[in-house]
């Protein structure tokens, strides 16, 4: 018999003979959010987004990093950070909100207590939520200084995760590769301020939403890019037929190696039928009391006092049917305990069947959007730390590991072009571009060649610091946020499409105003400055990486160019 | 009132209602339009069986050279597959109402390149085209036409009783084993059960859009 160490000798397993590991399990999360930040108010709602992210998800999930190097577990996980969620984890406007929205949570949660006095269950949820609220203050503002991305820097350093990386505002490239400088500077940048916050640069990078196309690959190579991830069918409907299914890389012929989406992992966790997260026994994600308590009461901690949001304080358990159950968070464990078991033995089935055949050990691909853990399935992080325990225990046949650690082991794999495809509804682009939002492609490709124009016209002769170069770079962030892929997606999904519309056509707009000012030579700093503040993103970016055409180098280019 | 500090001039603060009013009168006065300076047609793959396509002809001379009623959207492909074809018109006609429009269009070949052309028919096949489009190609699918429909590659059942085995190429976009969704593209492509017995492949019906000529492959 054997102890897993930590979460409170909860688990007990059998400790299996050692034996020689068979295959390998390659766990990656990819953490995004759209850029969201607005000075220009006091609150916004949108905001919430990354402050729920945080407390549900982000925080979390360095718990459990933390709780596993603490019991020594080797563990291998690959995260993925986009520079959008990187540029606004080291925001200090956000974060400064952030502290204000924990407080109000905290608030909240002994306003509860009081409220819940004579409901010894309510109460004892309460007085939980209160503590889960209390510990996450004090791993933000104590132990990393509001400094999230020093824990996942640290979780790297130890040897624990492989830190990659998207696209710079994570635009859905398929759709955007009628102009080349576009998807350049949405891998180059994403590349650029990765190093720069974690001063290395990555091997991986997530393609958003998986979308690939033949040629992408080409791109991703001259940003100093190793490998890739795409959905199964891209891999299964390549160029040559994959011998080893999606169960080993393919080289892309260019020396960048794609890895393929594992279909039996992802269904276990993602779908919505037969996945995990809809066990009865789960926290019911949208029972929250910013929707079910008396408005007068709950109104200092919704949306403008008046629109009912949620407040992260959520009562009931997923049930199966009404009326909904109390959550009960200690049967919930148990339960992440037995679907992490769960999890780990058909992985290890799979595994041996797969090795029988193979000519090398096999690698299953399990990428989940990070946001899923904690946030939409708020026991996903406890999941996840009872999978990498179980992975690491003695008798295990299955190891994690990074696509990097595999790609180490294993240098020569089979040549092929992937098909284009990406992880979205359907398999291709159909998601991101339909009745709903097609109006936005024209826009984008027209300030795309516009920028492109732009670069090719002043890239040479622009001073530097100067406030043309300001207002150049200036309209290079307008176009970059007007094409993140979220704002198709949500005014897909019908979520807060009024936004998703405003944010494309506010972006656009800034950029078209840039744009005659600058070839107006009429650029009005005070205007100007105001647009810096409003997208205060991507402080190191160069309009010249947009020149389509250059003979030279943009290193070269900036050497050259004139100082005054 | 709270002001923001420029970081690049170190003498200009900028209070929040100024933020606010520059970001209301910049989205007010420099909306976004399509009006491109030069006529274009874009072509957009979306799935295997469609292309999405986006034009604005109208400073290409559309109105002098041609009736709305006569403007024509032609797709072209180039295929392997069409070699069965030869001799045999390669394109769809798809009549346009509008110098400026988009549209979904649904082509018949996966895997394949295509091009469009906006302009008038003439006598003897001929095309008088005003605008061009770009070239864009789609994505495999599982209905692989234009190779032997048998591939060599392994696939993991759930079941695990089958191994290294030979398998159809339209099985595997939308068999069991896909990803998540699967059970919704399973839904979505019921039309296609053909896929999921091993039957023959045909391509899908066609249902163009109520535009379209059809004449294609006539």
């Amino acid at each position: 018999m054997h102890r897993v160490k930590g979460l409170g000798n909860l688990v007990k397993v059998f400790d299996f003979s050692e034996m020689k590991t068979q295959g390998f399990i390659g766990i990656i999360l990819h953490a995004h959010l759209p850029f969201v930040r607005h000075p220009e108010y006091d609150h916004f709602f949108e905001e919430s987004w990354l402050f729920e992210a945080i407390t549900e998800c982000y925080i979390p999930l360095i718990k459990t990093f933390d709780r596993l190097e603490k019991d020594q577990v080797n563990f291998r996980l690959t995260l993925s950070l986009s520079p959008t969620l990187i540029s606004m984890l080291c925001d200090e406007l956000l974060q400064e909100r952030y502290v204000c929205y924990l407080k109000k949570q905290i608030e909240l949660a002994e306003k509860e207590i009081n409220r819940t006095r004579k409901d010894k269950q309510l109460h004892s949820l309460a007085s939980w939520y209160l503590g889960l609220f209390l510990d996450t203050q004090k791993i933000y503002q104590d132990q990393y200084q509001r400094d999230l991305l020093s824990a996942f820097k640290k979780h790297y350093s130890s040897g624990n995760l492989e830190l990659i990386t998207c696209a710079a505002t994570h635009g859905f490239l398929p759709l955007l590769n009628v102009n080349q400088a576009s998807i350049r500077n949405q891998i180059h940048l994403g590349v650029e301020v990765f190093k720069k916050y974690f001063g290395f640069a990555p091997s991986g990078f997530w393609l958003p939403e998986c979308g690939y196309y033949p040629g992408l690959e080409k791109n991703l190579e001259q940003a100093g890019i190793k490998y890739f991830f795409s959905d199964t069918h891209g891999v299964l409907h390549a160029s040559q037929s994959p011998v080893n299914g999606v169960y080993a890389p393919l080289d892309c012929g260019n020396g960048i190696t794609v890895f393929a989406r594992d279909p039996e992992s992802s269904r276990q966790v993602w779908s919505s039928q037969e996945g995990y997260p809809g066990d009865f026994d789960y926290r019911e994600y949208y029972s929250d009391i910013g929707f079910d308590l008396d408005l007068d009461y709950i109104a200092p901690y919704i949306l403008d006092g008046e629109t009912r949001t949620n407040t992260g304080i959520k009562y009931h358990r997923v049930t199966g049917k009404q009326p909904k159950q109390i959550y009960q968070p200690v049967k919930a464990v148990e339960k992440a305990q037995i679907h992490a078991r769960d999890f780990i033995d058909k992985r290890q089935q799979q595994i041996s069947r797969l090795s029988e055949f193979m000519d090398r050990q096999p690698i299953i691909i399990s990428p989940y959007d990070a946001e899923l853990f904690g946030h939409w399935w708020f026991e996903g992080p406890i999941w996840l730390e009872y999978v990498l325990r179980f992975f690491d225990e003695p008798g295990s046949t299955v190891k994690t590991v990074s696509c990097s650690d595999y790609l180490r082991q294993f240098e020569h794999h089979q040549v092929a072009i992937p098909s284009a495809s990406t992880w979205g509804d359907e398999g291709y682009s159909s998601y991101w571009i339909n009745e709903t939002n097609d109006w936005i492609y024209p826009l984008l490709h027209h300030a795309g060649a516009d920028m492109e124009k732009l670069a090719e016209d002043f890239s040479q002769f622009v001073p530097q610091h100067s406030i043309l170069e300001r207002a150049l770079n200036q309209a290079a962030r307008s176009l970059l946020l007007a094409q993140a892929s979220d704002w198709a997606f949500i005014i897909k999904s019908g979520t807060t499409t009024e936004y998703a519309k405003k944010r494309v056509v506010d972006h656009l707009a800034r950029f078209n105003y840039l744009h005659e000012s600058i070839r107006k030579n009429e650029i009005n700093e005070r205007t100007l400055v105001a647009l810096e503040i409003l997208d205060d993103i991507f402080p190191d970016i160069d309009f010249r990486e947009y020149v389509v055409k250059a003979e030279k180098s943009v290193s070269a280019l900036k050497k050259e160019r004139f100082s005054p | 009132m709270q002001y923001w500090q420029s970081k690049f001039s170190s003498n200009l603060k900028v209070s929040q209602q100024e933020l606010l009013e520059v970001s209301t009168e910049i989205s007010h006065k420099y909306s976004p339009e399509v009006a491109p300076e030069i006529p274009e047609l874009v072509l957009l793959p979306v799935d295997p069986f469609h292309l999405y396509a986006y034009w604005n002809i109208e400073k290409a001379g559309g109105q002098t050279i041609m009736d709305h009623d006569s403007l024509i959207l032609r797709i072209y492909w180039q295929s392997d597959i069409s070699k069965q074809f030869m001799g045999k018109k390669q394109w769809l006609d798809y009549a346009i109402s509008s110098y400026s429009h988009r549209k979904k269009l649904q082509v018949p070949y996966e895997n394949t390149l295509y091009s469009g052309a906006i302009g008038k028919p003439q006598a003897q096949k001929g095309f008088l085209g005003c605008v061009y489009s770009n070239l864009v190609h789609t994505p495999r699918s599982g209905l692989d036409t234009k190779k032997s429909n048998r591939r060599e590659v392994l696939i993991e059942n759930i079941d695990g009783q089958k191994k290294h085995r030979t398998h159809s190429n339209t099985e595997a976009c939308f068999n069991p084993n896909s990803p998540v969704d699967a059970e919704k593209k399973v839904k979505e492509r019921e039309g296609m059960a053909q896929l999921f017995n091993h039957e023959t492949v045909k391509l899908p019906d066609f249902e163009f859009d109520k535009n379209a000529s059809g004449q294609g492959i006539g």
